[in-house]
């Protein structure tokens, strides 16, 4: 069935009026969001205090970091990027990074913890609290990046993508934190920074939900 | 779209034209009313517009207005939720005459299936009835239905295949018994 005439007007009409983004304006806006978002991350940590290797073997402390950074890397990826379609990736595809990437980030540290037995030494009075709380400021920062960039612009699964970015968020933030933090015993490294990627896993969704899906005016 | 993608504002045209017409069926089906409908088509197009800086080279085009138009219609309707299964009297009227004017009694039999089919098509589940729909009703493919849907296209035959059965068997049996009256 044909639209009507006085639609077809009224629609035409609309759309001359409001002006959209080129390619290249959208291109702009994303990187200049996206530099920000680095750049406040890399500031934060530097006051923060930077690197702490501490009792750490350096090879450990490159062996977690070059893990983190693959995996966070292709989580973001698969987060973000919407492959060849307009529709974003798929269901299964969302699902695997959101259970998958904390459950990979975590067996990684735990080999290279079973490889440098040294490390498993548990350290009185930090339980993780303070990663914890530093893997969420540093998440933040991608995060509403992310968010921002693919806010109204995700027509299917917008809180399970939302979910996904949460948690490669938390995972390029894990990064950082493990750089920063000298403790790598297991229960720390649970609740320090995996633990956040399940929060942030709760909020990316909830973002998703209100922002990247599409809704009617 | 690509080159309304990239910029040519003259090429909404051709987008409209292509687009336009089976999504306002498709609207007209969910809603049932042509107000909300013609709203909805109108979103949805302005929906386009404003990403259509971020469309990707090559994707499709359909799957993407539809999905956005599911969504805006899945949108609307929680938000009102009074919604009327079957077509009013007064929308069939409006309907476009074919070619050939049907007799009345062809009419009220037409109206008649019509109405069932639309009856049998909401006691269905959800799942089902949106593959039936929009591969048998609104002509996409299966994968760009997959795509709308967020399943697999394996998914989709199923599903549509499931409501075709659920329907000819109902609307079947009936048919049977009147004729047999």
């Amino acid at each position: 069935m044909n639209p009507p005439g006085d639609l077809r007007a009224k629609i035409f009409d609309h759309v001359k009026r409001e002006r959209s983004p080129t390619r290249s304006g959208v291109a702009a806006r994303t990187s200049v969001v996206l530099v920000a978002a680095v750049v406040s991350a890399a500031v934060l940590f530097a006051h923060l205090g930077g690197m702490h290797v501490g009792p750490r073997p350096i090879a450990y402390v490159c062996g977690t970091v070059t893990g983190w950074s693959i995996v966070a890397v292709i989580a973001t990826w698969l987060a973000f990027a919407r492959g060849r379609t307009m529709l974003g990736r798929s269901r299964g595809c969302l699902f695997a990074v959101v259970v998958l990437t904390p459950v990979v980030l975590f067996a990684w540290m735990l080999l290279w913890n079973a490889r440098y037995p040294e490390t498993l030494t548990a350290w009185p009075g930090r339980i993780g609290l303070r990663c914890l709380a530093f893997t969420m400021t540093m998440a933040a920062w991608p995060l509403v990046a992310l968010a921002y960039i693919r806010r109204e612009r995700d027509p299917i699964h917008p809180g399970l993508a939302g979910a996904a970015r949460g948690v490669s968020a938390g995972a390029l933030a894990g990064i950082v934190v493990d750089l920063w933090c000298p403790i790598a015993n297991p229960a720390h490294v649970l609740l320090g920074h995996i633990v956040p990627m399940a929060i942030l896993m709760t909020v990316g969704g909830a973002a998703g939900r209100l922002l990247a899906g599409i809704r009617a005016r | 779209m690509e080159r309304y993608a990239m910029g040519d504002d003259a090429a909404f045209e051709e987008v409209y034209d292509a687009l336009a017409p089976r999504l306002l069926a498709y609207f007209r089906r969910h809603t049932c009313r042509l107000d909300r409908a013609e709203d909805l088509l109108q979103q949805t197009f302005l929906q386009i517009h404003r990403g259509r800086a971020s469309f990707l080279p090559g994707a499709e085009v359909t799957a993407w207005a539809f999905a956005i138009g599911r969504r805006l219609a899945i949108d609307v309707s929680r938000k009102d939720r009074r919604q009327v299964p079957v077509a009013s009297a007064e929308e069939v009227e409006r309907a476009p005459p074919s070619s050939r004017e049907p007799l009345p009694d062809e009419l009220v039999r037409a109206r008649q299936l019509a109405s069932q089919v639309e009856r049998e098509l909401a006691r269905l589940p959800d799942a089902q009835r949106l593959a039936f729909e929009l591969v048998k009703q609104d002509g996409l493919s299966i994968a760009e239905a997959a795509a709308v849907l967020g399943c697999t296209p394996t998914a989709v035959k199923l599903r549509a295949h499931r409501a075709y059965e659920a329907l000819r068997a109902t609307i079947g049996a009936a048919y049977e018994e009147k004729r047999q009256l």
